[in-house]
């Protein structure tokens, strides 16, 4: 396989502008409560979130091999967790929300447009190769690729880009049917946690504990829907048509 | 669009440039000298988005503060 580093920035600004364009769209489709300011706000918050979870946690991934310093945040190299991401946003939207007073769930319209956007994404980490760390471990299966090493291993870029896709058509769909708000986001969440969980222990990462410190962090993210769902049975929830 | 929505917007741009750029960084560290353009073009990206992020952050705080006063 010809890889090229390049590809990943080119898949990144796709990733971004697809994911945004399928915002848009369904908002317009199927209508916001929250208005223009305050939706700004609420991705603004999860913009702020999102890049701090996805650096930090990358910088933690490697830090059983390189030690954990708060400086390479803002240094140039090192690179991105995709759950860092997630996890910081949400956080990061929740706080927005106190602060502005909104009460009700936000995220249903974000579920499908993130995945969508993710699954672009990766096409540009498969087409970057050896370069980014995503690819998977040796295999002897038939679609095995080699990424230039002469070692096929597992494309883990190409698994989970089928994964979201297949997840985006299914919460896109429900989210255009009756269900309790938020619900649409806190299963993409879980979905995509619970996947991510288990395709890493197809990729050749740092371990700490028995887990790769993604895994741990998936862990503690699906803690937090169980608990988030916990809470939702004990008050009475909005449903949206 | 209210108060807000401008600074919104200008630190989720500057949110995405920042991403972009440390992509672009990287790049340009993987691939030694032939990588100097894009070192170069992630620095200057990294540079300006921090500095557009934080008068976003700083626009964002000001706007809250004069929306929650006349309200």
């Amino acid at each position: 396989m010809l890889a090229n580093p390049a590809w990943h920035t080119v898949f990144e600004t796709l990733a971004y502008t697809g994911g945004y364009a399928l915002y848009r769209w369904t908002r317009a489709e199927r209508g916001d409560f929250l208005s223009t300011e305050q939706r700004w706000v609420t991705i603004a918050a999860a913009a702020i979130g999102a890049l701090a979870g996805s650096r930090v946690l990358a910088i933690l991934e490697q830090a059983p091999l390189r030690g954990f310093h708060w400086s390479d945040v803002f240094a140039a190299a090192g690179g991105k967790t995709i759950v860092g991401g997630l996890l910081g946003g949400w956080l990061a939207v929740e706080f927005a929300k106190l602060l502005l007073g909104i009460r009700r769930r936000t995220g249903d319209l974000y579920a499908a447009p993130i995945c969508v956007g993710v699954a672009i994404g990766r096409i540009g980490c498969f087409l970057a190769g050896l370069a980014d760390d995503t690819y998977g471990t040796p295999t002897s299966l038939p679609w095995g690729v080699d990424f230039g090493d002469g070692v096929r291993r597992h494309p883990t870029q190409l698994y989970e880009m089928i994964f979201l896709l297949g997840l985006a058509f299914l919460l896109w769909r429900w989210n255009g049917r009756s269900h309790a708000q938020g619900r649409v986001f806190r299963v993409f969440i879980a979905s995509y946690l619970g996947w991510r969980f288990l395709v890493d222990f197809l990729k050749p990462e740092p371990v700490w504990m028995g887990l790769g410190v993604v895994q741990w962090a998936c862990l503690v993210g699906l803690a937090a829907v169980a608990m988030g769902e916990i809470g939702e049975g004990e008050r009475s929830s909005g449903h949206v048509v | 669009m209210g108060p807000m929505g401008k600074p919104a917007i200008l630190i989720i741009v500057s949110a995405v440039c920042f991403l972009l750029s440390i992509g672009l960084c990287g790049l340009g560290f993987s691939q030694g000298n032939g990588g100097a353009g894009a070192l170069i073009g992630g620095l200057v990206g990294l540079g300006l988005s921090i500095v557009l992020f934080v008068i976003g952050i700083i626009w964002l705080i000001i706007a809250a503060v004069v929306s929650r006063r006349s309200n």
